[in-house]
């Protein structure tokens, strides 16, 4: 902790943001957009540049034509900046009656249900937070909002901003680069050991999200840090793009596990952009959940850069009617005896359509590396699909790489006997189903495990028998 | 009849029809001890999957009263609800399902509305000397459903759930087979210390598990059939003779 | 590209031999009837500067089909290959059963092995997997049989030949020979 400066914030709370009158850029993406957003946000020169390469590259790369059907995205009918308190809904009567119906049943208590629903409430864990936030505060922990990164810490902001995900990578890493706003930023000093996960306690800080939110982590030598993203209950949102980007620095000997579940309402188009640097024998961990949303497009990655470096990928995706979970992972070995594990789950139903799509490259001299890739599929009927898209490239002789797959429906047998001990068909299935998950859901902090299996059994009622 | 559980004329076939039971009739009452035995492929196995309901079978005539509810078109689910039970030849294995939660669930499945669901802690006072009896530590309740257990844990994880659920009847399919001496002696008993009145079927190829469990009736199944009726020493015969002799 | 359609409960059986001839082999392969069956074995030997693209897609379009795809390639020097393999199991295709694999042994620093086996499954009464691995010889087999008596070079070819035995005694007499002539290396 002592490598940086410990600054002392003056606000009181974390995440809020200074009171900001209304400001809503108008329909559409252009030079002047972009310009207002950095003006509004009184942002130094450099951002604005940034900004502004960013938007070029936006406007020359094509979308992705590998993937999902993009097709329905119109870039001209959006609204790329609304200051956050415009976005908040007046009325608790305008969310809709199945999300709603949602939070009862999974047992979320009502004050929490408006604001996980962005109806705007005071909520009383902001005291428990506020408290942590002053433990970590004393270890030299930086957490807040990365637009106030920008403003208070920003030499070690600039220092790494952009650079695990260079504003060229990708069309929607680009438009994130362009328009962003929001996200965390988190730097833990050299052996800082965060204990309790970050945002866990402070879930309501989810239904905040933004559309274009900018995540950055550093994790200095030998630190740990989880951080939780996201929220297992489903979130209603009026945007139809998330496009975040996310990137993590885990340098020398340091530790950083990122869980997000995504449950998104169903007309969104989440499109995001998550990179780890792992430096020597670091150890980064994606523990990615995907349930909502109309489309997905995520495929977290760990670029294993240091000898000894570390990743693992847990991908989770529950592709219901309608919906087009693409997910997966990518490990890079960049370096010796690197070693990668990606496992990923997938449940599709209803009609509902999921698809794994993940990479591994072993350069040449990454020798002594070791990738295992796992992904297994569960098809609950007929009308649904599964793909599987692994790439695996290999440029070095000493290496060990293993791939399975496979793909299943829920067997007649293993229903028959739940069923003889008094299950429903729906109680059986949903057993089935989540012990399927159970190796990832078991990696997920326990109340966003107890309510992800009650999410399962819930969309299991509506779907069997 | 109440507590009863009768079994009229079953005829049952497969899927795509080929007819393996013709016609079996068996009433067993509260508390009583039946055993049904039989040559290999005489359809005993059958019999206890159709009692139960199991998908691939077909009951083409005859029903199944049990309690004075007629069962024979239920699905598994409510004639467990109804109270009863089966213990697999096979028990199916399932990944990720802990053996635990899942028991918990299931009682308080057969629970009827409005009735007192188990806590965590009652249940965990009702598993422990159930599972201790049977030669089980507790942290059968940490692993998954049947997956990984050794042949006669499977088999002994039935009786747990037998014990657990309390059914009106039982119908044990094969407890005995590929059991060692000990797992055998747990068995027998765990059936014979049941506290509650539980009629069972006994379906087994051997006689050697009627050395625990004594049996008031015994029924030889060949083809599909019972062809002979008696008592305990119906067993001995066979064990003497063989099922040679018996014939529809 | 080489277009195959196996009828009504037909199997087939195909044999690939690869030893450098072509730089690029395709095959789309259709399961059209009910019960046909496919079995494609790829046997890619690679030396010196060879390259090799090879695609093999196979679409389940009837139901109670089965394919079985099994890709086996030893390279050395700087050889390289680009295996893609997609099975694919249309709507309606019910009891279809899909194995896909590459296995990829690389004896040399410089052989560059790519394997892409992708599944697109739209029926759920199914079994389908896949499996992949890339990797050297494993070390410890080597020192054990070198610990038996034999020299580096005679431990390393009967794991080559041990690695690929099971595929080579499915082929058609001349296709084996002509392996066995090409592995000893």
């Amino acid at each position: 902790m002592k490598s940086q400066p410990v600054v002392k914030t003056s606000y009181k709370y974390g995440f809020h943001k200074p009171e900001a009158s209304f400001f809503k850029t108008p329909m559409g993406l252009n030079r002047q957009v972009v310009e207002a957003i950095s003006h509004f946000k009184n942002e130094p020169e450099w951002m604005l540049q940034f900004r502004l390469q960013a938007l070029m590259m936006f406007e020359q790369k094509m979308l992705p034509t590998w993937g999902a059907d993009l097709s329905g995205i119109d870039f001209d009918a959006m609204y790329y900046y609304i200051s956050p308190s415009e976005k908040k809904f007046t009325d608790w009567g305008d969310v809709p009656a199945d999300i709603k119906d949602t939070y009862d049943k999974i047992g979320i208590p009502q004050a929490e249900q408006k604001y996980l629903a962005g109806v705007g409430a005071q909520y009383d864990s902001e005291v428990v937070y506020h408290n942590l936030k002053k433990k970590w505060e004393d270890l030299g922990v930086i957490f807040v909002d990365t637009d106030t990164a920008l403003t208070k810490y920003p030499d070690l902001f600039r220092q790494y901003f952009g650079t695990v995900i260079p504003v060229s990578d990708n069309k929607l890493a680009a438009l994130n680069s362009a328009v962003w706003s929001g996200g965390s930023f988190i730097y833990i000093p050299k052996g800082v050991h965060v204990d309790i996960p970050l945002q866990a306690y402070f879930r309501i800080n989810a239904a905040n999200m933004g559309q274009f939110e900018r995540t950055l982590i550093i994790a200095d030598e030998g630190s740990y840090v989880h951080y939780v993203e996201g929220c297992t209950a489903p979130i209603y949102t009026t945007d139809s793009l998330h496009a975040a980007v996310v990137e993590i620095i885990v340098k020398k000997g340091a530790r950083v596990r990122y869980t997000t579940i995504q449950n998104w309402s169903n007309n969104v188009y989440n499109l995001v952009t998550k990179r780890m640097l792992v430096e020597e024998e670091g150890f980064g961990e994606w523990i990615d959940g995907n349930l909502g949303a109309k489309v997905t497009m995520k495929y977290p990655s760990v670029i294993l850069n240091g000898k000894g470096a570390k990743g693992e990928v847990l991908s989770l995706a529950f592709a219901g009617k309608g919906q087009h979970q693409d997910a997966g992972g990518k490990a890079i070995h960049l370096a010796p005896y690197t070693t990668s594990t990606i496992t990923s789950k997938s449940v599709s139903v209803g009609g509902g359509r999921s698809s794994y799509r993940g990479m591994v490259k072993i350069i040449n001299g990454a020798k002594g590396s070791k990738s295992f890739v796992r992904c297994d599929a569960l098809l609950l009927d007929e009308l649904s699909r599964s793909d599987t898209y692994p790439t695996n490239i290999v440029n070095e002789e000493d290496v060990t790489l293993g791939h399975e797959a496979s793909v299943s429906k829920i067997g007649e047998e293993q229903l028959f006997y739940l069923m003889s001990r008094g299950l429903s068909e729906a109680a059986a299935t949903g057993l089935i189903v989540n012990g399927f998950i159970e190796p990832i859901v078991k990696e997920l902090p326990l109340e966003y495990a107890v309510e992800l299996n009650r999410l399962i059994n819930l969309s299991m009622e509506g779907s069997v028998g | 009849m109440k507590n009863q559980l009768v079994i009229t004329d079953l005829h049952v076939q497969t899927l795509d029809g080929i007819k393996i039971l013709n016609g079996i009739s068996l009433t067993v009452k509260e508390g009583e001890i039946h055993a049904i035995m039989g040559p290999n492929g005489g359809g005993k196995s059958t019999f206890a999957q159709a009692l139960m309901g199991h998908p691939g079978y077909v009951i083409t005539e005859g029903k199944i009263m049990l309690n004075n509810i007629d069962i024979t078109r239920l699905t598994p689910d409510l004639r467990a609800k109804h109270g009863l039970f089966l213990g697999f030849q096979y028990p199916v294995e399932i990944a990720g399902v802990n053996f635990g939660s899942f028991l918990r669930q299931a009682m308080n499945e057969n629970i009827e509305k409005g009735g007192k669901k188990v806590s965590p802690i009652a249940f965990r006072n009702l598993l422990t000397p159930a599972a201790k009896q049977l030669g089980f530590s507790d942290e059968i309740t940490k692993r998954f459903l049947n997956q990984g257990f050794s042949g006669g844990e499977k088999k002994k994880a039935e009786i747990l759930q037998l014990e657990l659920l309390k059914p009106s009847f039982a119908v044990l399919d094969e407890p005995d087979s590929g059991l060692d001496v000990d797992a055998l002696r747990y068995i027998g008993k765990s059936i014979n210390g049941l506290d509650h009145k539980t009629g069972l079927i006994l379906i087994t190829h051997y006689q050697r598990i009627l050395h625990y469990i004594k049996p008031q009736f015994v029924h030889i199944v060949v083809k599909g059939k019972i062809v002979k009726s008696g008592d305990e020493s119906l067993a001995k015969t066979i064990e003497e003779k063989g099922y040679e002799g018996f014939s529809s | 590209m080489k277009s195959i359609v196996v009828k009504k409960n037909e199997e087939k059986v195909i044999t690939v031999l690869w030893i450098g001839k072509e730089t690029e082999l395709s095959y789309d392969i259709k399961l059209a009837g009910i019960g046909s069956s496919i079995k494609f074995l790829g046997l890619i030997i690679g030396k010196g500067m060879q390259t090799l693209t090879l695609n093999v897609k196979v679409t389940h379009a009837a139901p109670q089909t089965t394919s079985k795809i099994i890709i086996k390639s030893v390279l050395t020097e700087s050889a390289k290959v680009d295996i893609e393999g997609l099975v694919k199991i249309d709507p309606g295709a019910k009891g279809t059963n899909a194995w896909l694999a590459a296995h990829l042994l690389l004896l040399s620093e410089r052989a560059k092995g790519r394997a892409v086996p992708s599944l697109e499954i739209l029926e759920n009464d199914i079994k389908a997997g896949h499996a992949t691995t890339v990797g050297r010889i494993n070390d410890m087999e080597v020192f054990y049989l070198m610990s038996r008596g034999l020299s580096r070079k005679t431990a390393k070819n009967l794991i080559v030949e041990g690695f690929l035995r099971e595929m080579i005694e499915q082929f058609p007499k001349n296709l084996s020979q002509t392996a066995e002539r090409e592995l000893r290396l």
